[in-house]
């Protein structure tokens, strides 16, 4: 991928989203695998059904969430000074995804219940992250952050595991477990009505702005010769990411690679000025998240799981895009 | 009275018995044309005709799908939509020989989605209750769903019953579960007396080798294992240590301290009578008791193991029995007892002798 | 509104923390307005904490500072950084932005938080980068630049603030000769326009051949103060640096040597 800028990107990948999404209606196992008819969806009332109620929610939820998980991405590696950050690095989601488990499993788990938990305990991820890499002595700051957000990361995984062996096997468990893994496949539109009060006013922050996490990536000497507020301002951006990540990690589970892929491709598209990344990496995400939601639930007639399929492809591209980009300047 | 003259009232009456014959008939059709079936989960599903296409799915769908092929009129309408073979082997053997062309294996999670279950257009989808989610989805297709747990003996005789309404076929489900309530009786009543001091201290294990590492685990109190061990007259001595949801991993040490009288090891990977060979020749194993005094057994199966929620477990449990209780259980013929159960299937003795005995390697005399 | 001294300070103490010893002591300075002015002194004497008190980074203990006539506090952040614009003395800069859009960085003063930048803001920022001569290169990356480039592109990112008052920590310390005149010119430059330029240096050759005003700062207080001919001496500087100075002329230039 050389050094490709693209005029108006944004116009580019608002077209391509919505081109995508159309698209993603037409892919299914039903009624045969990979493509549906499309005559179908005049003549078959139940095919209408199954679009309405099965896929729409799905390719809505799968844009949302990937445009939450690259946008917290995109903001959290320039307020870092860290591209190697991501939300599930940082303690984010795998915080979101304890502090729901622990609503499920101890408080009855109302939906309204779940969300606050999950943002809570998604915080505190971000915290202990950040608190933990202050006090290393080891290695630079980017090194310190990563080593810290995996241990943060590493501790909450696990006390999901050990909320596992608590769970009521029979009605809690299979939530966690599903947890774990990430999917969509069983999203309603109740739960995107849920996710959309928290995800849209937080992505509206973020790209309101989008020019001032230009800024706030330099110094905090110059930030503030500037007039700059970093740390207010910091905060009120880290805040949208992480109320963002926690509303679609409570509705999809632990979805990793996306946060942190999509950022640098994103930069590398659209230039690396926040003003063209960060709504280029929502948009990318969007698209890059469909994509692996359309394989998960048509390559086979089982549904993978949505985290492994981000995974895979995520680490791919960006073995590649690093071994490309070692050639460049630097 | 004259013919004419009574002509009004006798029409009135005519009429009357004829509104009164058609409302009593409406009445009768309706009733007779809505099924109301109570599922496991005590949800309410209403079938305005008996289903024709029935799809099983979601986890554990075989111990579903074993339990719909004891109804010979299922048989042929069923698809299954079956785990991989990692869950047990020859499950989809199994399922050709009774179910023909009704088995889709998938790979990966092992539960189809829901969209593909849509492509089978199914009349009713069979669940376990633990596939809840899967299930709220297809609802959300107006899919009608009917959960099923089969999960303890118990269980058996309630989701048989389900079974029967869903299959439209009442009179096999009392036919099956009064072989399965009779069977489970004639082995509870004759354990049922024995006192506590001299029912054997029983341990089940699971043998598992994954790599090379061998771990033997104990299932939780709630599985249908424990309540095997139990029904069969042991005590189950592991039983406080366990926890539950899931099998329970447990070192040679702790064995030892439990000092068994029998052991019974099942293993779903390899056969269980090449764990117990494997076992019973390590030096550590032949310091306990239960080994010295060659009460370590390997727990049969044939398309899969017999202590499992699967329509086998009553063989398990005679099985069991015949290894706590020999005595008492001089009469049981296995070899008899596994005919006759896979008479229920349909299956001739020609065909149980070529294809389900050559697959216990297990002893089972 | 043009005081003579832009920026006074009178009996300025600072210490970095309660139990530390004071790193400036009763400071006392008036600063003319659009004057070229160095601050001199050895390394640890206090320029940079003087800088930074400047800018309005640290608060000092005690005494007053006046920024073209108020105290600082009466300004709010925003509107005294397009006063005060600070180059620091190196930047890391962690992504590789293009040199307009770095530069252009330095007119957040102008702009809200959620706020774009417009096109009078990228006029601003082009007129920055013609200043420092980099115009030519304004679609570089950063990371991409010369240690002397990146000088000049940090001063031009200060300049798009519009200062009237332009802090410099260390301009040339780590430049070549060549760089170190194409700095001298830019700061030239600003002064001609009446931008009050003020640096620190411990170099005093710089300040002989840039500055018209110079601060002689030795152990957190003021030596002298005043015009470069009459504090650019070697009396004082001996006393200032610890070790012999000879200030030698030649062809109207000033050459200090040890």
């Amino acid at each position: 991928m050389s050094r490709i800028t693209l005029k108006h990107p944004q116009i580019w990948l608002i077209a391509a989203l919505i081109l995508f999404a159309l698209l993603s209606v037409l892919l299914g196992r039903f009624p045969a695998p990979y493509w549906m008819p499309a005559h179908l969806l005049r003549d078959d009332p139940f095919a209408q059904q199954l679009v309405l109620n099965l896929r729409l929610p799905r390719i809505l939820a799968a844009i949302l969430l990937g445009m939450a998980l690259a946008g917290s991405g995109a903001v959290m590696q320039m307020i870092f000074r860290n591209p190697l950050v991501e939300p599930g690095f940082l303690g984010v989601s795998q915080g979101a995804a304890l502090g729901a488990g622990i609503a499920i499993v101890f408080f009855g788990g109302s939906p309204l219940l779940i969300q606050g938990s999950a943002a809570l305990c998604a915080f505190l991820g971000l915290l202990l992250s950040y608190s933990l890499a202050r006090r290393l002595h080891y290695g630079g700051w980017i090194l310190r952050l990563v080593l810290a957000g995996l241990a943060v990361s590493a501790i909450f995984s696990s006390g999901l595991g050990l909320l596992k062996s608590v769970a009521d096997p029979l009605r809690q468990l299979p939530e966690i477990t599903f947890w774990l893994l990430g999917g969509l496949w069983a999203v309603t539109w109740t739960d995107l009505a849920r996710m959309l009060p928290v995800v849209l006013p937080a992505l509206a922050v973020v790209w309101l702005m989008r020019w001032r996490v230009s800024l706030l990536s330099l110094s905090d000497e110059t930030a503030f010769s500037l007039g700059v507020a970093a740390g207010r301002e910091r905060a009120l951006l880290l805040a949208a990411a992480v109320a963002a990540t926690s509303a679609v990690v409570a509705v999809a589970g632990v979805v990793g690679w996306v946060g942190l892929l999509v950022p640098h491709v994103a930069r590398r598209w659209a230039g690396t000025d926040a003003r063209k990344s960060i709504p280029a990496s929502m948009l990318l995400g969007g698209i890059f998240t469909l994509l692996c939601d359309d394989l998960a639930r048509t390559l086979t007639a089982g549904e993978i799981p949505l985290g492994i399929l981000t995974a895979l492809l995520g680490s791919t591209l960006f073995m590649a895009l690093m071994i490309r980009h070692k050639g460049a300047q630097r | 009275m004259p013919w004419c003259r009574a002509w009004p009232e006798r029409a009135m009456n005519i009429v009357k018995m004829m509104t009164i014959g058609f409302a009593v008939l409406l009445a009768a059709s309706a009733e007779a044309a809505d099924i109301a079936v109570k599922d496991a989960l005590g949800r309410e599903v209403r079938f305005v005709e008996p289903p024709a296409r029935i799809v099983i799915a979601g986890k554990a769908s075989f111990m579903i799908a074993d339990a719909v092929s004891l109804f010979p009129g299922a048989r042929a309408r069923t698809t299954v939509f079956a785990a991989g073979a990692a869950s047990r082997q020859g499950a989809d053997d199994f399922l050709e020989l009774v179910m023909p062309g009704g088995a889709a294996s998938t790979p990966m999670n092992g539960d189809a989605g829901a969209e593909q279950i849509a492509a089978a257009k199914p009349d009713v989808v069979l669940l376990k209750s633990s596939s809840r989610r899967l299930g709220d989805v297809l609802e959300r297709l107006h899919i009608p769903v009917v959960y099923l747990d089969f999960e303890t003996t118990a269980q058996y005789s309630r989701d048989l019953a389900i079974l029967g309404r869903v299959l439209n076929d009442e009179e096999r489900a009392r036919l099956l579960m009064t072989y399965y309530d009779g069977l489970r009786s004639s082995v509870s009543d004759r354990t049922a007396s024995i006192p506590a001091t001299k029912k054997p201290r029983t341990l089940l294990l699971q043998y598992s080798e994954r790599g090379g590492v061998i771990a033997f685990s104990v299932p939780p109190p709630e599985w249908i294992q424990t309540e095997l061990v139990e029904l069969a007259g042991g005590t189950p001595i592991w039983k406080d240590a366990a926890q539950h949801g899931g099998w329970t991993i447990v070192n040679l040490e702790q064995i030892a301290a439990w000092d068994p009288d029998v052991v019974l090891v099942v293993s779903y990977s390899a056969a269980a009578e090449k764990a117990v060979a494997a076992i019973t020749a390590d030096a550590a194993w032949q310091a306990l008791r239960a080994a010295r005094e060659k009460r370590v057994f390997a727990f049969p199966g044939d398309f899969c193991s017999w202590d499992q929620p699967d329509t086998r477990w009553i063989l398990g449990l005679l099985w069991t029995a015949t290894r706590l209780h020999p005595e008492r259980f001089k009469d049981t013929d296995l070899t008899r007892e596994i005919a006759r159960f896979y008479s229920l299937y349909g299956l001739d003795e020609a065909t149980v002798q070529s294809r389900v005995i050559p697959l216990i390697r297990e002893n089972i005399r | 509104m043009n005081p003579p001294s832009i920026i006074s300070l009178s009996g300025l103490d600072f210490k970095y923390a309660a139990n530390q010893p004071l790193v400036l002591r009763g400071l006392s300075l008036d600063i003319p307005t659009g004057s070229l002015t160095a601050i001199l002194g050895p390394n640890g004497g206090g320029k940079t904490t003087l800088l930074h008190i400047l800018l309005g980074l640290l608060s000092p203990e005690a005494g007053t500072l006046h920024i073209a006539g108020r105290a600082p506090a009466e300004y709010s952040r925003r509107e005294l950084s397009r006063i005060i614009g600070l180059v620091p003395q190196n930047e890391h800069i962690p992504f590789d932005f293009s040199l307009l859009d770095y530069v252009l960085l330095g007119r957040a003063p102008y702009l809200g938080a959620l706020e774009q930048p417009g096109d009078q803001d990228q006029v601003c920022a082009l007129k920055a980068l013609e200043t420092a001569g980099l115009a030519a290169m304004c679609h570089r990356p950063v990371t991409t630049l010369s240690g002397g480039e990146r000088q000049l592109a940090m001063i031009a990112r200060a300049l798009a603030q519009s200062p009237r008052i332009l802090l410099l920590d260390e301009p040339t310390s780590h430049l070549d000769l060549a760089n170190r005149r194409a700095v001298h010119d830019v700061l030239r430059r600003l002064a001609d326009e009446g931008v009050t330029v003020i640096f620190s240096s411990h170099d005093p050759n710089l300040a002989a051949s840039t500055a018209n005003h110079v601060v002689l700062l030795r152990s957190g207080m003021v030596l002298a103060a005043g015009p470069a001919e009459a504090v650019l001496t070697a009396e004082l500087l001996t006393t200032t640096y610890g070790l012999p100075v000879q200030v030698i002329t030649c062809d109207a230039h000033r050459v200090i040597v040890s």
